[in-house]
């Protein structure tokens, strides 16, 4: 597999896009959010933070991996100096971290949506199967495995015959089992309580500040902004593809598939439980709501036996496809660093299978390795703004963003949103965060699984290693054969 | 259902989906135009 692979088509680019940027979070975590923060008038927010944060940041990691034809951490070299390295390495750390337990929820999705299809969900409490299969050791961690080698396997054959053949199936898929989902939900009687309450908006809900913020990590987190996975992605346009459409399409892509799960569960919840019922159900947080609550209630659903395996087949159609744009960005460094494919996915695959162990038997580990590096993408995508301020705003977006394959191009009003609107937003997410987290007794403890202390305690061994060792890294991630422009 | 959670339902399944379908037909149809004309442009070549 050559490096100079390239997408074959447009649409191939898009499908691709949509399958990192359509995860979990859109399926399991917009519905939640959305109903814990006012509904409709979390809608007015979470839209407008896709023009000025999510947009932006994917903007300009397609312009990036485009520019450079390197993985993050050489495109950063390339880009604005070796010195600067350790920034792309950083963003690499935190997306490699979050792969480790990501393959592990990718493993949940698949065992559920072999029980659905067995029948054997519909024979036990899912409280209790929850319970019970969260804390055994060897089931998680089997279907870890068989995860990782389903997203290595897709990898190993590359741009065009892994990534975009894989996304040309999930994809559409993944659309279609929503489209099912959305029309039983919002025909079930009593559904238009859960429309009521997703579209109907409360105004008073946009004066808290909780609700402003939280639209936007939605929209950051949904849209895969800041991740270096679009970046990765990017190094595989070709010369005459369009930049910033395609951008744009999957960012509104990504927000139509999160609506879509909104409908399908929002409508549902409601029409089985009462008011109060359901706005218990939606803050039983992502599992809670997807392993336990799902199953009880689409059980009840007139058609629920066969709904509910597409649920978590559409899952883990969107698992997957969010899964292999993350072993493509670790495996795009090591071949950047001159180790061919194949022994590149074999060695990320390696890792992912050690490293996610831990996630995989450990609910506490889990859910600190989530809590640390998720946040740590808010400052993922700070280093991508700064990227762009280092190289020069203007030249940024002359030379790479604005590029002769565009339909359309982007005016100054973009290099003032990524110079001054962007690190305004960081400032303001990061802080409202700090500030949070820290009134929380013995936040300072790094042993606390959910603590500002555990955080900066893993951030600052990563950031302490990148530096130190930034020379070495920014070489390595040049060392392999310059991909042509 | 009210008149305002349809109003509301309309102008957001508009805004994103009808975005996203907009701009997904009309980036096919400029990259079909785009072949096109590359293929003209290398019929005059030869």
């Amino acid at each position: 597999m050559a490096l100079g692979e390239r997408f074959s088509s447009r649409w191939g680019l898009i499908l691709a896009g949509l399958g990192l940027a359509v995860g979990t979070g859109n399926l399991w975590r917009f519905p939640r959010i959305a109903a814990e923060n006012g509904g409709a008038a979390f809608l007015i927010p979470w839209i407008l933070f896709l023009f000025i944060w999510s947009l932006p940041l994917m903007i300009a990691e397609f312009a990036i991996g485009r520019g450079a034809r390197r993985g993050v951490v050489g495109s950063f070299a390339t880009l604005i100096g070796p010195r600067f390295a350790w920034m792309g390495g950083f963003i690499a750390v935190t997306t490699t971290m979050i792969m480790f337990y990501y393959t592990v929820v990718t493993g949940w999705t698949l065992k559920y949506f072999v029980l659905t299809l067995t029948g054997g969900i519909q024979e036990v409490s899912p409280g209790g199967y929850w319970e019970i299969y969260s804390t055994s050791v060897w089931q998680p961690i089997f279907f870890h495995l068989v995860a990782v080698g389903i997203g290595a396997f897709i990898i190993q054959r590359g741009v065009v015959a892994g990534i975009e053949r894989a996304n040309r199936i999930l994809i559409p898929i993944l659309f279609v089992l929503l489209c099912v989902a959305v029309v039983r939900s919002v025909t079930l009687p009593g559904a238009e309580r859960g429309l009521e309450f997703l579209f109907n908006p409360d105004l008073s809900a946009l004066k808290s500040y909780k609700t402003w913020l939280e639209a936007l990590t939605q929209s950051a987190w949904s849209t895969g902004a800041g991740w270096g996975m679009i970046l990765t992605y990017a190094t595989y346009m070709r010369r005459k593809d369009d930049l910033v459409l395609n951008a744009t399409t999957i960012g509104f892509g990504d927000n139509s598939a999160s609506l879509l799960a909104g409908m399908a569960i929002v409508p549902t919840t409601f029409a089985l439980l009462s008011n109060a019922e359901a706005l218990e159900v939606m803050a039983s947080g992502n599992e809670g709501l997807t392993f336990i609550w799902i199953p009880q209630l689409f059980n009840q659903v007139p058609g629920g036996t066969i709904l509910l395996p597409l649920f978590f087949l559409a899952l883990f159609c969107a698992a997957l496809s969010s899964l292999i744009a993350m072993i493509e960005m670790a495996t795009r460094i090591l071949m950047d660093a001159g180790i061919k494919r194949r022994r590149a996915v074999r060695l990320v695959a390696s890792a992912i299978a050690i490293c996610g162990i831990p996630s995989a038997v450990s609910m506490t580990i889990f859910a600190n390795q989530d809590w640390v590096w998720g946040v740590a993408l808010m400052i993922s995508g700070l280093f991508v703004a700064i990227l762009a301020t280092i190289y020069g705003q203007e030249k940024f977006r002359n030379k790479l963003v604005n590029v002769p394959g565009n339909d359309f191009n982007l005016g100054k009003g973009y290099s003032w949103i990524l110079k001054y609107l962007v690190p305004a937003e960081f400032m303001a997410m990061f802080g409202w965060w700090m500030y949070q987290a820290a009134t929380v007794d013995g936040w300072w403890d790094p042993t606390n699984a959910l603590s500002v202390g555990t955080c900066l305690l893993q951030w600052g061994m990563a950031l302490s290693v990148l530096i130190y060792f930034n020379k070495q890294i920014a070489t390595a991630s040049l060392r392999g054969e310059a991909d042509e422009a | 259902m009210s008149g305002r959670t349809w109003i509301m339902m309309l102008i957001m399944l508009a805004v994103n989906w009808g975005g996203f379908l907009i701009m997904l037909i009309y980036g096919i149809r400029r990259e079909r135009r785009k072949m096109l004309s590359d293929a003209g442009s290398l019929e005059e070549a030869e």
